[in-house]
C-alpha cells in the first residue's frame, strides 16, 4: 500500500516542481540573506504547497475513487498515505534544511550544526503532514495553500506571544489535525 | 458592459472570492485588535498594509477558475472555453474580467479601511485613506495579472501571500540593494505608511506612480500575452 502511494506521489511531475524551486528558492535566499538556517522561514512555503499538492491531487480528476477501489478501507489508505508522503518529505527536507547552512559554512567558514539542521528537518516534515492533513479536509488546492500560508506568515507573527515555540506547536498540532482529517475522511463522501 | 456583469457573476458565484472577502475584513481587523495597545504614528495604516491578502486571492482566484480543469466527469473542460465562446474578442475579455476585479476590490478596500480604523480610533487622513484604497486595488491587479500569466494559481497565491509576511522577502533585498526599494509593494506602501525602516526616502507620490507604473506594465505584458497564446 506504501508503495502504491509513494509510487502516485513520485509520479506527479508537481512534487518535483515543489520540491526544486523550494531548494532553489532556499538556496538563492541563503546568498540573498546569507545567515543560515533564516531563509528556511521563507522557503517552508514549498514544503506547505508539497503537503496540500499530495493530498489534494487525489480530488482533481477522479483519482480518488481509483484509489479508494484499490485499498476500499479508509482510513490504513490515508495512513499509508501520509506516511509515503513523510519518507519522500524527510530526504527532501534534509537537503533544504542542509542547503543553508552549508552554504553559510562555505562562505562563511560558520560551523554546521548538527541539532539545528535536524530540527529543521522535523519542523518541514511535520508542516507537510499537517498540510497533507488540511489537504484531506478542505480537498481544494488553492484554499489549502492560501488558508495555511495565511496563518503562517500573516496571522502567526502576531499571534506568537500567545502561542507556545513553533515546535511545539506543530508536536501538538499535527496528530490532532491527521486524527480530524482520518474521521472525517472516514465518515464522508469520496 | 454585459462582459463586464457576466464576469461580476462569475465573482459573485464563485465560494473562493466569498472567503476572499471574509479575509480582507477580518485580517486587518484582527491584527488592529491584537496590537491595540501598541502606539506608533502608522496605528491602522501598517495593519492595512499587511492585511491585502483577502484581495490577493481575490485578484488570483478570479483568472485561475477560468484555467482549472473539471473533473473527468464533468467532461473535463475549462472555463475559459465557455468563456471565450460567449466574449470573443480577447482583449474586451480581459478588460472586462480586470474591471471587475476593480469593482470588488474598491468596496472591499473601503470596507476594510473603517472597520481597521474604528478599531484602531485614530485622527482620519483623508490622503492616506486613498492611498489604502489605491494600494489594495492595485495589489489585486497585480494579482490578477500575475495569474493570467502563469494560468495557474497556486505559484502566485505562494508568492504573494509569503510576501505579505510582516518581514517580507522584498523588505529583506533592500538590505542587498537599494533598487528594491522600487518593488511594487514597497513602494506602494509608501502612499499610507509613514515609517518605513530603509534608507531611501520614497514620497507618497512617486509611490503612487511607482506601483502604477508596474500595474501597468504588468498588465499590458498579460494583455499581450493572453491575445496571442491558446487559451
Amino acid at each position: 500500500m506504501i508503495r502504491a502511494e509513494l509510487s502516485k506521489l513520485v509520479s506527479l511531475p508537481a512534487t518535483w516542481t515543489t520540491l526544486g524551486w523550494t531548494l532553489a528558492v532556499n538556496v538563492l535566499l541563503t546568498f540573498v540573506i546569507a545567515v543560515g538556517d533564516a531563509p528556511v522561514a521563507y522557503s517552508r512555503a514549498g514544503f506547505v504547497v508539497l503537503g496540500v499538492l499530495a493530498t489534494c491531487s487525489e480530488y482533481t480528476g477522479g483519482q480518488i475513487r481509483t484509489t479508494l477501489t484499490a485499498m476500499p478501507r479508509r482510513v490504513p489508505q490515508l495512513v499509508a498515505q501520509h506516511t509515503a508522503l513523510a519518507a519522500l518529505t524527510l530526504p527532501a527536507a534534509l537537503v533544504v534544511a542542509l542547503s543553508g547552512p552549508l552554504i553559510t559554512l562555505a562562505v562563511a567558514g560558520t560551523p554546521v550544526s548538527a541539532w539545528g539542521v535536524a530540527e529543521t528537518t522535523a519542523y518541514l516534515t511535520l508542516l507537510t503532514l499537517v498540510s497533507a492533513a488540511v489537504g484531506v479536509l478542505l480537498r481544494h488546492t488553492l484554499a489549502g495553500v492560501g488558508l495555511l500560508l495565511g496563518c503562517l506568515f500573516v496571522a502567526a507573527p502576531f499571534v506568537h506571544e500567545y502561542l507556545p515555540d513553533d515546535m511545539v506547536t506543530l508536536v501538538v498540532s499535527t496528530p490532532v489535525l491527521l486524527i480530524v482529517a482520518a474521521l472525517t475522511y472516514r465518515r464522508r463522501d469520496a | 458592459m454585459r462582459a463586464v456583469t457576466a464576469e461580476l457573476a462569475k465573482l459573485a458565484t464563485l465560494p473562493s472570492v466569498w472567503l476572499a472577502t471574509l479575509l480582507a475584513l477580518v485580517v486587518p481587523t484582527g491584527i488592529a485588535l491584537l496590537n491595540r495597545g501598541v502606539p506608533g504614528p502608522d496605528r491602522g495604516y501598517q495593519e492595512l498594509a499587511f492585511g491585502v491578502m483577502g484581495v490577493i486571492v481575490l485578484g488570483v482566484v478570479a483568472v485561475s477558475s477560468e484555467y482549472l480543469a473539471e473533473g473527468a466527469d464533468a467532461g473535463g473542460g475549462r472555463q475559459l472555453t465557455t468563456s471565450l465562446t460567449a466574449v470573443p474578442s480577447r482583449l474586451r475579455f480581459l478588460a472586462a474580467k480586470a474591471l471587475a476585479v476593480v469593482l470588488v476590490a474598491v468596496p472591499l478596500a473601503f470596507a476594510a479601511t473603517a472597520v481597521t480604523m474604528a478599531v484602531v480610533q485614530v485622527r482620519l487622513d483623508l490622503g492616506r485613506l486613498a492611498g489604502v484604497v489605491c494600494y489594495w486595488t492595485y495589489t489585486a491587479l497585480l494579482a490578477f495579472a500575475i495569474t493570467v500569466l502563469l494560468r495557474h494559481g497556486i505559484v502566485p497565491l505562494t508568492v504573494l501571500l509569503v510576501n505579505t509576511s510582516v518581514v517580507s522577502v522584498t523588505y529583506l533585498l533592500t538590505k542587498v540593494t537599494p533598487l528594491a526599494n522600487y518593488f511594487p509593494d514597497m513602494a506602494g506602501v509608501r502612499m499610507f505608511v509613514g515609517k518605513v525602516a530603509t534608507d531611501v526616502v520614497i514620497t507618497p507620490l512617486v509611490g503612487l506612480l511607482v506601483m502604477s507604473a508596474w500595474v501597468a506594465g504588468l498588465l499590458a505584458v498579460a494583455g499581450a500575452v493572453f491575445v496571442r497564446r491558446d487559451a
